[in-house]
């Protein structure tokens, strides 16, 4: 029972993709056999492999690929007869080997959906799922700010987490949307158990890409620049920081007609206790990670 | 006689036998090390103290009547490519300078647990990447049958150090030639087995799909006991074979009678030494002579590099040239099968000249077979360099 988008009462409708990374349930890490458990004392859950050291050599996690396969399935994913593993380098303090095990043009699985329903439960509408791969996590860096010694720490204990990176179409038409979206895609992967989805514990994260659509009186459309949000910490944040967002690009497309293609894609963080989206680093091309 | 004049499955047999204890064959070659490296630099690191304790440690467990690995008191030298556990590994990098890895490799595991004596970490081209030695951080190692000259690489140091009887057996790797090209140069034998065969885990990386590790000695015999010790599965190295290890010395004394030696047309172009080939050429009419045919299939022979060792700094300005000391060898690598490489005679300079089989996956008995009956036909193998005494 899809149907089409309902009017809204904003001048624009609102377009929005989201990067949905979740940690999968297993034992122990993608590529060795170090614990997962989360709140370990740092440092205690790593060997040469997640380590990155040399010489070390990565051997995959059976049940992370089980689960990845499940969660596919379940988001009506076609499954790739054949897929393979990718380097995406970049150089951060928490990625040890330099480069992250990823996928990049032939994940396992793609061409998938899920259905939303209507904030008012009137109908149901199909978001479609571009991919979902498998790849890493990261180790985390501590930034002792506070202190003002600019020190900053690492902990690997979390480096080599199987993660799930979900994509979805820009199908979502509203914040309200995305949120409903979201608790659907929790509900589903935690009755599967593939995952917890804790967001407190970064077991699940989100990122949301979003523009405007408004119709010029010429009876054109004007596309504003791609913002993608970072930093939201629970699905209400989500909500909150894209209903900032779109007044925000509205505002912006007002004051300076900016449309898509004129600026590069930015990349802007949000700000839970003041309200609002920063501008962040400019965001790396596919090109810039040099994979291989 | 002297430890340094054993041949590995001799040594190996006195000390199983008593004639020699694992502690006077390890400071014989430790000895020698001490006397000859600061001339020919093939060492970056001579574990003399660690050395000595497993070889006394061996030698207690024999008295005590307890049962010894297939390689007991055997000195084994390993190329810095290879992580040994609290001792230092460092591609010969600076980058790697301080870096003491807290595992073993899973050879040098193997090594250890047949009771083999690590004695050192071998020179190399830095992280492994050049065919001349002359890339090592630390300086280039000497050829030991002329020290102006290369002894090749990226495997130098491990070919240099069984040619100078430093060590009677050396691990190397190879990623298009690095075991084979040097063995070659130094009038060795080197085997690259088939990929998969011996596990990488534990080798620093140079190319994963290509990379593989082998076994550096004065004969196929040697190499042939060594790589029984260090082949078989290794279920964390994804890309390692399941296939059953055989016995390879057993399998030695089988003739070579029906066997069809194929001969690359192309690998006598323009550019090979004609001593090099007509010690190849020998080497072939030393195969029939054994009762091989030369023809086109079952193993390819010919020559490992187009010419015998060069001089040091006479290929560092020219890269194209230096790309091309790993011509003949590269190709086993790009098909993942293995190769050998053994030495066929002498220029009238006194430079060895190496012979290469090449031969299917998991071909290893074959090859060795076949260079072993090379050896039991030929002295070349037993030459030493007049420069080191």
């Amino acid at each position: 029972m899809t149907k089409p988008v309902p009017p809204t009462s904003e001048p624009y409708t609102t377009v929005i993709g989201l990067e949905v990374h979740v940690q999968l349930q297993t034992k122990t890490k993608l590529f060795c056999g170090c614990s997962t458990t989360f709140g370990s004392p740092p440092n205690t859950q790593v060997c040469p492999v997640c380590l990155g050291l040399p010489g070390s050599l990565p051997v995959m996690n059976r049940e992370a690929f089980t689960l990845a396969i499940k969660a596919a399935l379940a988001l009506n994913c076609r499954i790739a007869p054949f897929t393979k593993w990718d380097r995406k380098n970049y150089f951060y303090p928490d990625l040890p080997k330099g480069y992250q095990i990823s996928q990049f043009d032939l994940p396992f699985s793609s061409d998938g959906w899920l259905e939303v329903v209507d904030p008012k439960g009137a109908f149901a509408r199909r978001v479609g799922i571009i991919r979902v791969h498998l790849e890493e996590d990261a180790g985390k860096s501590m930034h002792d700010e506070a202190a003002g010694t600019a020190d900053t720490r690492i902990d690997l204990n979390r480096a080599g987490t199987p993660l799930c990176e979900i994509v979805t179409q820009p199908d979502l038409r509203s914040p309200q949307e995305a949120r409903a979206w979201l608790n659907e895609l929790k509900l589903l992967l935690v009755y599967l158990g593939v995952s917890d989805c804790n967001m407190q514990e970064g077991s699940l994260r989100v990122d949301a890409n979003v523009n405007l659509h408004i119709p010029r009186p010429d009876g054109g459309v004007a596309k504003t620049p791609i913002v993608e949000i970072k930093n939201m910490n629970s699905f209400r944040s989500v909500e909150r920081a894209l209903i900032y967002e779109a007044a925000r690009q509205y505002d912006e497309w007002q004051a300076t007609g900016a449309v898509l293609g004129t600026t590069p894609k930015q990349t802007r963080g949000w700000d839970d206790p003041a309200g609002v989206t920063r501008a962040q680093r400019h965001k790396e091309e596919s090109s810039d990670y040099r994979y291989f | 006689m002297q430890p340094a004049e054993l041949s590995a499955v001799e040594l190996v047999a006195a000390v199983r036998q008593g004639d020699l204890s694992a502690s006077q064959c390890t400071a014989a070659f430790l000895d020698r090390i001490a006397r000859l490296d600061d001339t020919l630099n093939a060492f970056l690191h001579v574990d003399r103290e660690g050395a000595l304790a497993a070889a006394a440690a061996i030698d207690a467990r024999r008295k005590a009547g307890q049962p010894l690995g297939r390689l007991a008191g055997l000195p084994v030298a390993v190329k810095d490519a290879l992580c040994t556990r609290d001792l230092p590994t460092t591609c010969a990098s600076k980058m790697l300078a301080g870096f003491r890895p807290p595992y073993d490799a899973d050879t040098v595991s193997r090594l250890r647990a047949a009771d083999a004596v690590i004695v050192g970490k071998t020179n190399m081209d830095e992280f492994a990447m050049g065919g001349s030695n002359e890339n090592s951080a630390f300086g280039p190692v000497k050829n030991p049958w002329d020290l102006s000259r290369a002894p090749g690489g990226s495997s130098g140091g491990s070919a240099a150090c069984v040619a100078a009887d430093m060590a009677p057996v050396a691990i190397g790797s190879d990623t298009g030639g690095s075991i084979r090209q040097p063995a070659g140069l130094c009038g060795i034998t080197g085997l690259k087995p088939t990929y998969g065969r011996v596990s990488r885990r534990g080798l620093v990386a140079f190319a994963s799909s290509l990379d593989q590790i082998g076994p550096m000695a004065r004969s196929a015999a040697d190499c042939a006991l060594v790589l029984e010790a260090i082949a078989g599965h290794d279920p964390l190295d994804s890309t390692s074979l399941a296939a059953e290890v055989p016995r390879y010395t057993e399998l030695l004394e089988q003739p070579l009678t029906g066997l069809r030696i194929g001969r690359v047309r192309d690998h006598y172009a323009e550019g090979l030494d004609p001593e090099v080939r007509k010690g190849v050429d020998e080497a072939f009419a030393v195969f029939e002579a054994a009762g091989a045919t030369v023809h086109d299939v079952e193993l390819i022979g010919g020559p490992v590099s187009a010419t015998p060792a060069f001089k040091l700094g006479e290929k560092t300005g020219d890269p194209l040239a230096m790309y091309l000391v790993d011509l003949y060898t590269v190709a086993t690598n790009l098909a993942g099968v293995g190769g050998i490489s053994f030495p066929c005679g002498f220029t009238k300079g006194g430079l060895p000249v190496g012979f290469q089989l090449q031969a299917p996956a998991l071909a290893e008995p074959l090859l060795l077979r076949a260079a072993d009956r090379f050896q039991r036909l030929t002295d070349w193998h037993l030459r030493r360099p007049k420069q080191i005494a």
